[in-house]
């Protein structure tokens, strides 16, 4: 009995220190909306895993589990962002369990104006991701318990406010990952996942490093952010930390030159986990900078910005060169994909609060943008039924509207006006300039290239002379033209109105704004610096 | 009288079950029903790790002092007897005889009377028929094995009391209690020698589990943190030594994985990695750093048990066993992920306690070692399970023939290895308290 009593004592919630009321308070009452986003889709993934599937009778329905399961974490996550305070950094929608208090770890979830709007992504990535895996035939019921398995990491990275609880999922949803492409994916699909695993191993145990210097740094009391944020550790330290920060931020995001993996998977994991991947997973490397680094050491940051902020225009140059040269439909998405990370990167190494809020919203943007692209070069690629450039030639006229989707993709990747990611991208160079200046004016001109390359390869690919010998080609089903339309939608919708909509210029209606969202979060992190701190 | 038979009942729960299996084949309503063995075996033994959960939580001695129920009898009888449990559900005992599920259970037995005992011949006592009873079962199937393993162990128990007999004698006593007073420094040359000699055959007996058997390895442990409580005064003689016989394992362990070898070779090697981050917990001397090895060490005592019992006899290698029994497949990932530390499994957050507290301690070298060699073996581990899930073992395999027991078994062996790192906050808090109950501050 005591047991037990002891169980319940310690699973029992403790009040939330946010001054936030519970979830949705005029809708849904319970204070456990960050526990059902990780855990609901790791449950269905658990029930699925354990279903009964003779000879692959019930594949459609696994499919169906998987997309309701994407959706119903897409509606908790819309009510979230509809409900959030717009006048509050604090943590929203706390939850803080003990969890190995011998160490100070703690169960310690909860989100702020920089976390929401990436619940928003990845949720929305995720049904896209259930809908771009419609065509999978084989071992149906392992592809989506992996894929649930994924969704579930993210979110966890995401609402994690304990660094034990954000390296756990960090690092638990790489293996997933690298069986989806290893068992799913294309000719290349074990050099992908091998490369990505690696990869993936060597951001992990940098952030495990770094949790533990802090760990030990400050006194070895708890992981939580909150206080390891407030540690005063020497500048050696910082700068030791903020290191290995970005080496894991770097594998993840991808830049230059620990980039490796994403050409790779990209081009070889089937449509639904590429979009995942980069729509999402790949955004938790810019995630992680904003979260350990720019949150928590100050110093640190402002000492490794110039790095940072060398080593994004690095990876927007490399990928415009890269595109180039590429022969390959599919690594072209995959080098394209490169470059709204190396957007944020300069963002975040911009150290002011305006370039923190493009980046923060560019992490939103570019990943709808790099989703978008690695997915319409995914589809183009399987209904030309080719993926080599010398081959393909005039698929405008035999497939309108995926060569339309192509162009607007490549748009909404380079920022031009009328998408989301022309306004993050402006806020991000804008807000920059003063502290990097030279990394900003190379970072253009990477964009200016990589206008250059998308010209020549858009003219070579639709709008050229098609080629005779080319095989034939069909146009993008009605599935396809929702989930690439939803994305170009919502980069539309953003990028009309990133304020949100509003009635009379003041009442705001269904969508309070994504820029209203981020904009107190980041102004409070960067409160903490003085102006041109690096 | 009654709470005194409830602390005694869980020991008599499981020796009872083992005289009934090992006279199963003699009692006449057992003899035409072989599941019948098992199946009291399961139940007896479940119903003896819910008496330890619900009345091992009191602090009492019995015999004179001869026996203790402390924090540290209760985390380590409750994980000697879920892992038992575990292995009684996941073993084809059609196959192995019921002989071999007695001698099973009169090792889990040994485990029990050590995690009590209060003096160093109850210590070795306990372990002795730990290691004994695994060999025997083991006998049952592979003669020539349990040979080797008799000598090994038979060495190393020698050895071990050779060692506690110096260090007794140094002390003025063999019980715990007084040990803990008495030893402490200056240390001398003998005594240090004895201490390590201990050491040295305890951390023998544990890295021989693979062939040993997890239950005597379970022995080995808990004799060995018991130990390091007592003579933690004397903790100069292997703070050295101890760190780096931890890397020295972690290496070894990393090597071997990625030499590779036969199919059951994987689990030898991740094991020993996982001893590594154990030993590694004990280098301090600290009750924290020892709770945390004690914390992993449940987790390594359930995985490398199932993980042979999972894979089963393998002609064919790896390859395709995901065709031939998912469950089992899922099983063996587990326990293998769990070995080589890979998130969110159990072994991870065990080495993870582990390496803040070493992190804590200022031994970052051993961290980064053990982060490496945790590296190189999870690539091994995955190798090997590509096998599993991607490669055809390039004929046509029959299905597995254990029974639904088994698959039933390898799945909660998985479940177990998935819910303990979630269920942390208890478990660990238990085993800092178990370490602190062993007499370490």
């Amino acid at each position: 009995m005591n047991h037990l009593l002891y169980l319940l004592a310690v699973t029992t919630p403790s009040p939330s220190p946010s001054p936030v009321s519970p979830f949705g308070p005029t809708i849904i009452h319970f204070n456990f909306l960050l526990s059902t986003l990780i855990w609901t889709p790791v449950l269905m993934a658990a029930v699925l895993a354990l279903l009964p599937n003779p000879r692959g009778r019930y594949d459609r329905t696994f499919f169906q589990i998987a997309f309701w399961t994407n959706a119903s974490l897409l509606f908790l996550c819309l009510v979230a962002y509809n409900q959030a305070n717009l006048f509050s950094s604090a943590a929203q929608y706390e939850e803080n369990l003990p969890w190995l208090p011998a160490l100070g770890i703690q169960y310690h979830l909860g989100v702020d104006g920089i976390t929401i709007p990436l619940l928003l992504l990845g949720s929305l990535i995720g049904v896209v991701s259930v809908l771009a895996s419609s065509a999978i035939r084989e071992r149906v019921r392992e592809y989506f318990v992996l894929l649930l398995l994924v969704v579930g990491s993210v979110n966890g990275v995401l609402c994690a406010r304990d660094l034990f609880v954000l390296v756990l999922f960090w690092a638990g949803g790489i293996l997933p990952i690298a069986l989806l492409v290893a068992g799913w994916g294309g000719p290349g699909r074990r050099a992908a996942a091998g490369r990505f695993l690696a990869y993936g191993a060597v951001g992990t145990f940098a952030l495990l490093a770094v949790a533990l210097v802090l760990y030990a740094a400050t006194g070895g009391i708890s992981f939580d952010f909150d206080f390891l944020a407030h540690g005063l550790l020497n500048n050696r330290l910082q700068v030791v930390i903020a290191i290995l920060v970005v080496v894991a931020a770097a594998t993840r995001l991808p830049l230059v030159p620990l980039h490796g993996w994403a050409r790779d998977l990209y081009a070889e994991a089937t449509p639904g986990v590429a979009m995942l991947v980069a729509g999402i997973g790949a955004r938790l490397g810019g995630y992680l900078l904003i979260r350990i680094l720019v949150v928590g050491q100050h110093n640190g940051a402002s000492l490794i910005a110039p790095f940072l902020a060398a080593l994004a225009a690095a990876t927007v140059l490399y990928a415009a060169f890269a595109i180039l040269r590429s022969r390959d439909l599919r690594r072209f998405g995959a080098y394209a994909a490169l470059v709204p990370g190396g957007v944020a990167a300069l963002g975040i190494s911009g150290m002011t609060s305006l370039a923190l809020l493009g980046a923060t919203f560019q992490l939103v943007a570019g990943g709808l943008a790099a989703a978008l692209v690695v997915g319409a070069t995914a589809t183009i690629a399987e209904r030309a039924q080719t993926r080599d450039v010398e081959v393909m030639g005039g698929l405008a006229p035999r497939m309108p509207k995926l060569s339309w989707l192509f162009v607007l993709a490549g748009f909404a990747v380079l920022g031009v006006p009328g998408f989301a990611s022309f306004i993050a991208e402006a806020m991000t160079l804008f807000g920059s300039f003063h502290n990097q200046p030279g990394a900003v004016f190379v970072l253009s001109l990477g964009l200016g290239l990589l206008a250059v390359a998308f010209a020549f390869f858009y003219q070579r690919v639709l709008f050229g002379s098609p080629r005779p010998d080319s095989p034939g080609a069909s146009d993008a089903s009605l599935g396809e033209m929702w989930y690439l339309g939803l994305l170009v939608a919502m980069l539309f919708w953003w990028g009309v109105l990133p304020g949100g909509p509003k009635l009379g210029g003041s009442v705001t209606l269904f969508d309070q704004g994504i820029v209203n969202v981020i904009n107190n979060s980041s102004a409070d992190i960067m409160s903490g610096y003085s102006p041109g701190a690096s | 009288m009654l709470t005194t038979a409830s602390l005694l009942l869980p020991e008599a729960l499981v020796a009872v079950a083992a005289v009934v299996c090992l006279f199963a084949p003699r009692l006449s309503p057992l003899r035409r029903q072989p599941w019948a063995s098992v199946a009291i075996a399961g139940v007896l033994l479940a119903v003896a790790l819910g008496v330890e959960l619900t009345a091992g939580a009191q602090l009492r001695t019995l015999f004179q002092g001869g026996f203790t129920q402390d924090r540290f009898a209760l985390f380590a009888k409750a994980v000697l007897l879920a892992t038992t449990l575990v292995v009684v559900l996941a073993a084809p005992w059609a196959e192995l005889g019921r002989p071999a599920l007695g001698l099973t259970l009169l090792a889990c037995f040994g485990g029990l009377v050590s995690a009590s005992a209060t003096d160093l011949a109850g210590l070795w006592a306990g372990l002795e028929l730990a290691v004994l009873a695994s060999v025997g079962a083991l006998a049952v199937r592979e003669p020539a094995a349990a040979r080797r393993a008799l000598l090994i162990g038979g060495s190393l128990g020698a050895l071990a009391a050779l060692g506690m007999a110096l260090v007794a004698a140094a002390a003025g006593s063999s019980e715990l209690a007084v040990m803990r007073t008495s030893l402490g420094p200056p240390l001398g040359l003998p005594l240090a020698l004895a201490v390590l000699l201990v050491f040295a055959a305890l951390l023998g007996q544990l890295a021989a589990a693979p062939a040993g058997g997890p239950l005597a390895a379970g022995a080995a442990g808990i004799v060995l943190i018991k130990f390091a409580g007592a003579a933690a005064a004397l903790a100069g003689a292997w703070a050295v030594l101890i760190p780096a016989l931890a890397a020295a394992a972690m290496v070894v362990a990393a090597l071997g994985a990625v030499a590779g070898g036969p199919a059951r070779g994987i689990i030898g090697w991740a094991g020993l990695l996982q001893l590594g981050w154990i030993v590694a917990g004990l280098a301090g001397g600290a009750r924290l750093g020892v709770g945390a090895g004690l914390f992993l060490f449940g987790a390594y005592l359930l995985a490398s048990a199932v993980a042979p019992l999972a894979l089963g006899e393998a002609p064919h290698g790896l390859a395709g066993l995901s065709d031939r029994s998912l469950a089992r497949a899922l099983g063996f990932s587990a326990c293998l992920l769990s070995l080589a530390g890979v998130p969110p499994l159990a072994g991870f957050f065990g080495a993870f306690t582990v390496s803040a507290q070493l992190a804590r301690g200022g031994l970052f070298w051993l961290v980064a070692v053990g982060f490496f060699a945790s590296a190189v073996v999870s690539f091994a581990v995955l190798r090997d399970l590509r096998l599993v899930f991607l490669a055809s073992p390039g004929e046509q395999v029959p299905r597995s023939s254990h029974g639904r027991v088994a698959y039933g078994g390898a799945l909660v062996a998985a479940a177990l290895l998935v819910a303990y790192g979630f269920l942390a906050n208890p478990i660990s808090g238990l085993a800092v308290q178990g370490a602190a109950a062993v007499g370490l501050r």
